[in-house]
């Protein structure tokens, strides 16, 4: 079996707080292959921005490990490009500029012009080649999303994780962005890990979507296989005729998050023996 | 099922119209026109729903709706008249509720009874303002001041208030954008049935196509302008020809919904992509160049 | 809520967060917590108070002036003891002198003989003074409020107003009240004729500066509260179709209120200030007048007596200043500690 690009094992984290020990996350287990896109999904205060802020290296790990590409992680690094919520752009600084920030860290070794291809190479990919110099007061939320997006890329690191990504934008412009997204990483075939609680969007984007259980303790309930081909275009995946059927099935996980906790252990112990004992398409 | 034109779809006199409207902010050389040629008919206890992009005027439809701004064109009729002010037939749910924060819910709620039933006895208004509150399960908490209350609780004072006008017309603008999927889901489903069981005409602004199409009985786009700076503009409309009130889960199995949730999510998408077509800009290419790993030294350049 | 639950609430909205600890600390809540604030909040302001009574005792000794010492601290409590007594003994004095009118006049009366009144004519003393000085600011500051308060609610409402009146407030407003006081007392003196004790004329004129120095803050607050009303709560009261007075009482005023009352602080605060100065030139029997004797005397207790002023300013200062900031987080409806 090829070794995986991306390897959670046991992973646990446990905060201290004045009422004693919480223990938020414990035996996560979760590997993507090179160029996969997955989805992680769960309700809101499962811990799944945790165990995306512990692959980011943003938070250190209580148990178990994480390897990418073969090296454990310690740390933050660039070769791990983040997208969050809220893209936190430094305010007086153009979207280039925002951009060339990392560009910068990452690539001292090119000339300025090089850089700034790479920026404008990045920039250009979200649909913002015409907006290099405008100020992120100037834009909408949702470009001001797109520069996080190219930020991120503009890294070319190994692995993208997105954390809610689109969650504080309209309905709509959460459409748009999926697309953008997902032409963009399939030419680009970085590897992926997103974090989201909108069902429509994981069946979308990803090609598998591991369901979180609900916290505290929370681990990989069941993961779902996206068999629906890519590249992926908006109207076929909606007419997919296994769409609604998936669809029903995360949502079912999801609202059964509320059930006793015996019959949340058996499905989900019932889940991972259905996930293990699926073949192996890279084998 | 092919979009219909507006206007086709009611026969009878519509309660609220809009003919030909057009609102634009600023003069000269700094105006900016959000809407344009806008024409919408609703008719009495219809149930219409308005989607669209942010940024593209949804408010300045549900304020020229409610008489709260005056168009620069055309024309805003009520009941065949032209709509001069503000009234309390149409009752108004903003975006961000506008709950008096030094009232409490009871008092909130009893402003707009006052309002409109004045003369009647105090103990009458009372025992109305009550019934309001229990309509929308806040009894519990009607000693409260908004700021002790959660976002769906806020939502259903507004939503309170707004009915304690005992409006014909109930304007909503984007009232559970804010709000999480479990608390829009249960509003969702009381706002129908207040609206089914009290036969109010109700106009829902959403930017949530599934939300449109699990309340209303016609979708209509607001269609951005195909370029920055053009105004917004209605031309199509989606019945939805399923009876309310809808289940929600039922809806996942139904061919119909499906196929109507399919059409109007690409007809948005393709409004969306020609907004930003022309402008499609070619990436320069990728300078052949390796990322540095931290603490591994600078890779070779390669020129 | 429990009863200690309240009981912080109080302290915290009547400004008085200092005691919080201590409450928190009676109950057995978390005291390794409370002792390190009630240090902290305690501990240390009173450990640079004494550095600094310290240091002030070793420069004090130091510096010779052509009217004696600088006075260390023994002196200046010293000072504010003979000020003390100085009072008590006045009013054993007029009361005396009470009594025996009191004796003549029943006296008179009962042998038939008129009698006519005789006030005493004693001086006024520290804390007569320090009343008067108070009794002034007030009088100062409602002037101030009940001018002020109107116009910045039509200032915030109306354009047109906002843009006659913010030429000559900001011309107005940087005065000093010692340039505004000549021509106060001129006019007063020619238009005020009264012979009230109540209203002397030194009174009305430094209230009438302190309503002229402080107006500005309440002003300018208040039309910045009025303007900035969030446009859906005007909406609302367009949608119900209030009334004009209606809307004012039930949406301007309540929405406004927190600004308007930290226009009041600051007006208050500019007004003590103020009113020290005022009274020094016009002469009130007030606080600054007592600073401008003392320091007319010259004698060996100058320097300690105004150097007791100064203490009580300030303090009437701080005192005045925490009753508004009580005030104003009473009338704060968005829980936003002032």
């Amino acid at each position: 079996m090829t070794a995986h690009h991306l390897e959670i094992s046991r992973l646990g984290k446990t905060f201290t707080t004045p009422r004693g020990p919480f223990v938020a996350v414990e035996q996560f287990d979760l590997s993507l292959r090179t160029g996969e896109f997955v989805a992680l999904i769960g309700h809101s205060g499962c811990g799944k921005s945790t165990v995306l802020s512990m692959v980011a290296g943003l938070v250190p790990a209580s148990a178990g490990g994480i390897i990418l590409a073969g090296k454990e992680i310690d740390g933050p690094g660039p070769d791990r490009g983040v997208v969050f919520q809220s893209p936190a752009l430094l305010p007086w600084l153009s979207v280039i500029e925002n951009v060339l920030l990392g560009v910068e860290r990452v690539f001292p070794h090119g000339t300025p012009a090089q850089r700034r291809a790479i920026a404008e190479h990045h920039l250009a990919s979200v649909g913002l080649g015409e907006m290099l110099e405008k100020l992120p007061r100037e834009i909408s939320q949702g470009e001001r999303q797109r520069v996080g997006i190219a930020r991120a890329l503009a890294l070319a690191p190994k692995l993208l994780l997105l954390d809610e990504p689109f969650g504080m934008l309209d309905s709509l412009t959460r459409l748009e962005l999926q697309d953008m997204l997902a032409a963009l990483l399939a030419r680009t075939g970085t590897t992926a890990l997103m974090v989201t609680h909108d069902v429509d969007e994981a069946l979308f984007l990803a090609d598998r979507v591991a369901m979180m259980t609900k916290g505290p303790r929370a681990r990989v309930g069941a993961v779902l296989e996206v068999h629906m081909p890519r590249p992926r275009v908006r109207e076929a995946v909606l007419e997919h005729p296994d769409y609604y059927g998936m669809r029903e099935e995360l949502i079912s996980f999801l609202e059964h998050q509320e059930a006793t906790p015996e019959a949340r252990a058996e499905r989900g112990l019932a889940a991972i023996e259905t996930a293990a004992s699926a073949p192996d398409p890279a084998q | 099922m092919t979009p219909q034109l507006p206007e086709e779809a009611t026969k009878a006199a519509p309660l609220l119209e809009l003919r030909g409207v057009a609102k634009h902010y600023g003069s000269g050389a700094h105006r900016a026109p959000v809407l344009e040629g806008i024409s919408l008919a609703i008719g009495e206890g219809e149930f219409v729903a308005v989607v669209g992009f942010s940024g593209t005027g949804k408010t300045t439809l549900v304020n020229l709706l409610a008489g709260l701004s005056t168009p620069d064109a055309g024309e805003v009729l009520l009941r065949g008249e032209p709509m001069r002010e503000p009234g309390p037939d149409r009752g108004v749910v903003f975006q961000s509720y506008a709950l008096l924060p030094w009232l409490t819910v009871l008092e909130n709620v009893r402003l707009a009874v006052d309002a409109v039933a004045g003369e009647r006895h105090r103990g009458e208004r009372e025992l109305r303002t009550k019934e309001i509150v229990a309509l929308v399960g806040l009894s519990h908490a009607s000693d409260k001041h908004p700021r002790e209350l959660s976002g769906g609780m806020r939502q259903r004072v507004a939503l309170a208030r707004a009915l304690a006008q005992d409006p014909q017309i109930l304007l909503l603008d984007e009232p559970l954008g804010a709000l999480d999927a479990l608390t829009r889901a249960n509003l969702q489903r009381e706002l129908a049935a207040i609206a089914l069981r009290q036969r109010k005409t109700v106009v829902l602004v959403t930017n949530d196509i599934d939300e449109a199409l699990l309340l209303s009985d016609r979708v209509i786009p607001l269609e951005p302008g195909a370029a920055p700076g053009e105004p917004a503009r209605i031309r199509a409309s989606f019945p939805v020809a399923i009876p309310r009130p809808r289940d929600r889960a039922a809806l996942n199995h139904d061919i119909e919904f499906r196929k109507l949730r399919n059409e109007l999510t690409s007809h948005l998408l393709a409004l969306g992509a020609r907004r930003r077509a022309g402008r499609p800009i070619a990436p320069p290419p990728l300078p052949p160049l390796e990322p540095r790993v931290p603490g591994q030294g600078l890779p070779r350049v390669v020129r | 809520m429990r009863v200690r639950d309240r009981v912080i609430h109080a302290l915290e909205i009547g400004g008085l967060d200092l005691f919080v600890p201590f409450v928190r600390l009676a109950t057995w809540d978390e005291p390794g917590e409370q002792l390190r604030q009630i240090g902290f909040a305690l501990g240390v302001p009173a450990l640079a108070f004494v550095g600094f009574v310290l240091a002030w005792a070793v420069v004090a000794g130091r510096l010779e002036t052509s009217i004696g010492a600088v006075p260390g601290p023994t002196q200046v409590v010293a000072a504010a003891r003979s000020l003390a007594e100085e009072h008590r003994a006045e009013r054993d004095k007029q009361a005396a002198f009470e009594a025996r009118m009191a004796e003549k006049k029943a006296a008179a009366l009962s042998a038939g003989k008129a009698w006519k009144e005789r006030r005493y004519s004693g001086r006024p003393t520290y804390l007569d003074q320090i009343a008067t000085s108070l009794k002034t600011v007030f009088a100062g500051f409602l002037i101030a409020s009940l001018v002020a308060i109107p116009l910045g609610i039509l200032c915030g409402t109306s354009a047109t107003a906002y843009a006659a009146m913010n030429p000559l407030i900001q011309l107005f407003r940087p005065v000093s009240p010692l340039a505004w006081l000549p021509i106060v007392m001129i006019v007063v003196s020619a238009t005020y004729t009264s012979a009230d004790p109540w209203f002397e004329k030194s009174f009305v004129s430094s209230a009438i500066t302190v309503a002229l120095c402080s107006l500005w803050p309440t002003l300018v607050n208040t039309a910045v509260g009025v303007a900035a009303i969030d446009k859906d709560h005007l909406n609302v009261a367009r949608v119900l179709r209030l009334s004009f007075a209606a809307r004012v009482r039930k949406i301007v005023i309540p929405a406004a209120l927190p600004y308007i009352f930290t226009g009041l602080r600051l007006s208050l605060g500019v007004g003590w200030m103020v009113l020290i100065a005022a009274e020094m030139l016009a002469q009130n029997p007030g606080l600054g007048k007592f600073v401008w004797d003392m320091f007319q005397n010259g004698s060996s207790e100058t320097l300690a007596r105004i150097a007791v002023a100064v203490f009580t300013i300030g303090g009437i200062g701080f005192a005045l200043d925490r009753c508004m900031i009580a005030l104003q987080r009473m009338s704060s409806h968005d829980a936003a500690i002032a």
